[in-house]
């Protein structure tokens, strides 16, 4: 079976800038990929990249099978995009924007986009200069539901939303992915989000995917452990251990941040350590946190 | 179908806007240019104010129209459905372009109306009017084209607004030659419309088009762009190198010095010293000491310096009678004549019991030529003047009375004299004037100078006559004239100027820069133009085409123009080519300079930017920590 | 009956989800034959991804604790596990080891770790919901 989403080495700049260099991403059909990364990271770079907004300098982006670069108006309506701010004509009510849909989307259902906005208590009257940034990302993510798309992309869907609001549109999401099942590819920084819906995590740092794995795996495999080093010559001994992520000095004490580890690397652990704490599973901010920040990055 | 309706529904607020605010501006415009100028007899008000405000709204029209994705930032919005570019596009402009029409068609049907209701309704409407609308509409419509053209190039901001002034400037250069030529409305019409045409095409290929600074113009575009943006740097390189070296010859005769009549009968070199004292020179241009009042002197008495243009200012072909609109008072009101730029006369009576307009042609063949004007002849009681029309090309002169309705009546010279010149005489106090309206204008045949009476044609002493300096070029050298002045008293006084000081030197190289930096192939073809013979002949709108150096002996200038045109293309040629361009692109943009010159280089330069093709360099990414399937 | 899962928590959420039907039959909150709220309800109340309700429901079917009757939805078994004896006995003993060894690291000594398991047993009224 094809991806539904897939870069393959896709490098790009902007300027003397290398924002995305040999980006490599596959989604499947009916899997939830979150792209995380700092701002400038080039997460709306990449998903622009996959809508054919923007070419990029090197390697290619498919979607649904086709290259980016070629899609035709027929591909466009299998593909629901919401891009970053959710920005909708502020002069137009909601009923207009319904009716230029369904006059400019084949696919669309008029029925079940009422049906939708009525559920989530937006009123068809109102124009979208009034509603709330919260309720304008709504409607636009229920516009492009009620097309059925085969993939969604959102960029960026809780950029500053608050938490009420964001809860909201992870109804929504969460009502059209049971519905429908389609493949889903959404930027963000808010992590608790994440971790709710995601199946697939991918951090997006330094222009490629440093991180590409499934959300449970993630799980299993980092741990973090507090190591207190025993000293030697008055001096205390660095943490050299494989699958060491991040190292953080607290004091005397380091806060490891490891992966995959096997007994044999505990024991080397142990073996330099006088203490070493029981495993400690990370949550996704502490993970991302450890991997985007700091200058202790080591393989 | 009902995407298109879609795509303008969306729009309905702004459009309507756009329609309301450009129908009152055009309404209110007209109104202000009177209802006679729109319907009777059309004006030259019509037409400067049509094509100002309609040119202005139109460009504004498509500044929104490219804009309004913008604004609301929902490009990627729009774009994401079962709408092609193309079609969002032809959509808005279609929208844009009904706007437009709007404007003058709601504007015309106001007016009528309220005219059917307050005024002489229809009568007597002129189908040359409607013309005139055509053409300043579709003068709107050429802007509209050429501002979204501009708006929609792939490139960085400077570069639309570099390109869009350079098109703009050509396109107004073409125009001008256009005009020059008088076409009739129609055709106007129909070349502006199909220029808009051509420019919307063009404006669809740069709206699909997105800009991306760090990518070379696609192939695409380069195509529809290098030869329009060639013709278009070679047009504004003629104008600019045109207007460049008129001005440094015309700062170089202020530096020469002057030929004067210093004392009765008696010709003299100076040259002004300090504000209305002239230092009088002798044949070597060495001061002499004597020093003469510039007051004294008087204006009249200046002998005319071979300038622009290089004929007599009294002749009757001369530029300097174009007066085209007099105003008369007749009995009950002013009746107020006007020589319209499609060759007929127009008289409008403003009477306090109404008003009248009649348009009439010229007996016989029609149409007036351009240079023809108009003439207050002396005046003898308050309600009897008199105009007379002068036409210097196939030549006529008419009288024009308050008689009602008008009539122009044939007024050849006695014993047939062709019209020569047009000066003054001092006839001593006018009955009926006040004090200082003592010269009147004459018309000076091949023989005699007369003026023009209740009875007719008078003549008139050739004493009182005031008879300029006769001047003659033995050698039209720009630089470097040989002339003869002749006064009226019959002093003769002959002159080769030279490059004398510096800052003359100066000034003639300035020229000679210019020549050389005009764009090839029109500097070829104005190396085969003699300037002086075109001087006399062309009308003033098309000198830009033709050069005082090329074409007055300097064409030797052809071959440091051609080395450096060479030049340019091969340094941009071998850059392109460092930058990673493929053969065919180098070259057109080549081609693109050999025609262009540096004005060619310029635009070369705004659309392939280093930017565009420079990467930088490549770094490995960093490594992956965890990668599961 | 009250369902909840932690984001944030390093378990992955469709285990939490497993282990809270779990407990939930074991506590006695569900009883067999009851009907599990659909996936989409589930999702919706949870505002987690579907799949991983559906993870959790196809983790729950395989180990027994739930059957899915075609068209009508899940109900709780009322057969046993159908895991394998030794299987099972693998994982108790699994379970029961991690237990000791951790409470042992605390420091506690036998005793005070059987009277602890005694009072879990006690809570959960195992003899009551004794199966075989």
């Amino acid at each position: 079976m094809t991806n539904a989403i897939e870069f393959r080495g896709v490098r790009r700049h902007f300027g003397q800038q290398e924002v995305l260099r040999g980006l490599e991403l596959a989604v499947k059909p009916g899997e939830v990929f979150a792209l995380l990364g700092r701002n400038g990271s080039g997460k709306t770079t990449a998903l622009r990249i996959l809508l054919g907004f923007l070419k990029p300098h090197e390697g290619e982006a498919f979607i649904l099978g086709r290259p980016s670069a070629a899609l035709t108006s027929a591909d466009r309506e299998r593909i629901g995009y919401v891009a970053e701010g959710q920005h909708l004509y502020p002069e137009l009510r909601v009923c207009d924007l319904l009716r230029f849909e369904a006059e400019t989307r084949t696919r669309f259902e008029p029925a079940l986009a009422e049906r939708e906005l009525a559920r989530a208590g937006l009123p068809l009257e109102k124009h979208v200069w009034h509603l709330s940034r919260g309720q304008r990302a709504q409607v636009a993510l229920i516009l492009v539901a009620a097309t059925s798309p085969e993939v969604l992309v959102f960029d960026d869907p809780a950029m500053g939303l608050d938490v009420v609001m964001r809860r909201q549109l992870l109804d929504t999401l969460i009502e059209l992915l049971a519905e429908r099942g389609c493949a889903v590819l959404f930027s963000s920084h808010i992590l608790t989000d994440v971790e709710r819906i995601a199946d697939r995590v991918g951090i997006l740092h330094g222009g490629a995917l440093i991180v590409d794995a499934p959300l449970d795996e993630l799980k299993r495999r980092v741990q973090k452990r507090q190591w207190i080093p025993r000293k030697v010559n008055g001096h205390g001994a660095e943490p050299l251990v494989d699958g060491l992520l991040r190292a953080r000095k607290v004091s005397e004490a380091y806060e490891l941040t490891l992966l995959d580890l096997d007994e044999a690397r505990e024991a080397t652990l142990r073996a330099g350590a006088t203490h070493v704490s029981e495993p400690l599973v990370p949550d996704l901010e502490e993970l991302f946190l450890d991997l985007t920040t700091g200058t202790e990055n080591s393989r | 179908m009902n995407k298109t309706l879609a795509l303008i529904q969306k729009d309905r607020v702004w459009l309507t806007i756009a329609a309301c605010t450009g129908a009152v501006a055009c309404t209110v415009l007209l109104f202000e240019l009177r209802f006679e100028n729109v319907f009777v007899l059309p004006g030259y008000g019509l037409v400067e104010g049509l094509w100002l405000l309609l040119p202005l709204l139109a460009a504004l029209l498509a500044g929104f129209q490219v804009a309004r994705e913008h604004l609301s930032r929902t490009s990627e919005y729009v774009r994401q459905r079962a709408i092609t570019p193309q079609h969002l596009y032809w959509s808005q402009t279609v929208a844009a372009v009904t706007v437009l029409l709007s404007w003058p068609v709601v504007a015309v049907a106001l007016l009528w109306l309220r005219e059917l209701v307050f005024g002489f309704g229809a009568a007597g409407a002129d189908a040359r009017g409607w013309g005139i609308l055509a053409a300043g509409t579709s003068l709107g419509l050429a802007t509209h084209a050429l501002t979204l053209f501009v708006l929609t190039l792939p490139l960085a901001w400077v570069g639309r607004v570099a390109l869009g002034i350079l098109t703009a400037i050509a396109l107004l250069a073409l125009q001008s030659v256009l005009v020059s030529f008088e076409p009739p409305w129609l055709v106007f019409a129909l070349l502006h419309g199909g220029l808009a045409l051509a420019l919307w095409m063009v404006a669809r290929v740069n709206s699909c088009t997105p800009h991306d600074p760090d990518r070379p113009l696609p192939r695409s575009l380069l195509l529809v762009a290098a030869p329009l943006v060639a013709v278009c740097a070679a047009l504004f390189g003629a104008i600019v190198t045109s207007s460049w070296e008129a001005s440094s010859l015309q700062r170089l005769q202020m530096q020469r010095p002057w030929i004067v009549e210093i004392a009765p009968d008696q010709l003299a070199l100076v040259r002004p010293v300090r504000a209305g004292v002239q230092e009088i020179l002798d044949e070597g241009l060495a001061p002499t000491g004597r020093l003469a009042s510039g007051r004294s002197l008087g204006n009249e008495t200046l002998a005319p310096r071979p300038a622009e243009p290089r004929f007599d200012p009294f002749d009757v072909r001369s530029v300097y009678h174009w007066q085209r609109n007099q105003t008369l008072w007749i009995r009950g009101g002013v009746r107020n004549v006007e020589l319209t730029p499609w060759g007929s006369v127009r008289i409008i009576d403003r009477l306090e019991s109404g008003r009248s307009a009649w348009a009439l042609e010229r007996p016989g063949s029609g149409r007036f030529s351009k240079r023809a004007f108009l003439r207050e002849a002396r005046r003898f009681s308050i309600d009897q003047e008199l105009l007379f029309l002068i036409d210097p090309e196939s030549p006529g002169i008419w009288r024009i009375d308050a008689e009602t309705p008008p009539v122009l009546v044939p007024l050849p010279l006695p014993g047939g004299e062709r019209p020569v010149k047009v000066c003054s005489a001092n006839l001593g106090v006018n009955p009926t004037h006040t004090a200082g309206n003592d010269w009147v204008d004459v018309v000076v045949g091949e023989q005699h100078a007369w003026q023009l009476t209740i009875d007719g044609w008078q003549p008139v002493e050739s004493s009182r006559v005031l008879q300029p300096f006769t001047l003659t070029l033995h050698d039209a050298d720009p630089f470097q004239p040989d002339v003869e002045v002749l006064s009226s008293g019959g002093q003769r006084l002959r002159h080769r100027y030279t490059l004398a000081t510096g800052k003359e030197m100066f000034l003639a190289g300035l020229t000679c820069v210019g020549a050389v930096l005009r764009p090839l192939p029109l500097a070829l073809f104005a190396a085969t133009q003699d300037y002086d013979d075109i001087g006399r002949s062309l009308p003033h709108e098309t000198r830009w085409l033709f050069d005082p150096l090329l074409g007055g002996g300097f064409a030797w200038l052809l071959a440091p123009s051609a080395l450096l045109c060479l030049l340019l293309a091969t340094l941009a040629r071998r850059e392109l080519r460092q930058r990673g361009a493929s053969h065919a692109r180098a070259n057109s943009w080549a081609a693109v300079i050999l025609v262009g010159g540096v004005f060619g280089a310029l635009v070369v330069s705004l659309i392939e930017t280093r930017r565009a093709w420079r990467a930088p360099a490549r770094s490995a990414p960093l490594p992956v920590v965890i990668r599961a399937a | 009956m009250l369902l909840r899962v932690d984001p944030r928590s390093g378990e992955p959420l469709f285990e939490q989800l497993v282990f809270q039907v779990k407990r939930a039959v074991a506590e006695g909150t569900l009883s067999s034959g009851d009907k599990l709220p659909s996936v989409r309800e589930l999702a919706r109340q949870l505002s987690i991804n579907p799949n991983t309700v559906v993870r959790a429901i196809e983790t729950l079917e395989r180990d027994g604790v739930i059957v899915r009757r075609q068209g009508a939805g899940c109900f709780v078994s009322d057969r046993p596990s159908e895991l394998a004896a030794k299987e099972r006995r693998t994982r108790l003993e699994r379970l029961v080891t991690k237990a000791v060894t951790e409470a042992f690291h605390l420091g506690f000594g036998p005793l005070e770790i059987r009277e602890a398991m005694e009072q879990r047993l006690d809570a959960l009224d195992v003899k009551q919901r004794k199966t075989r």
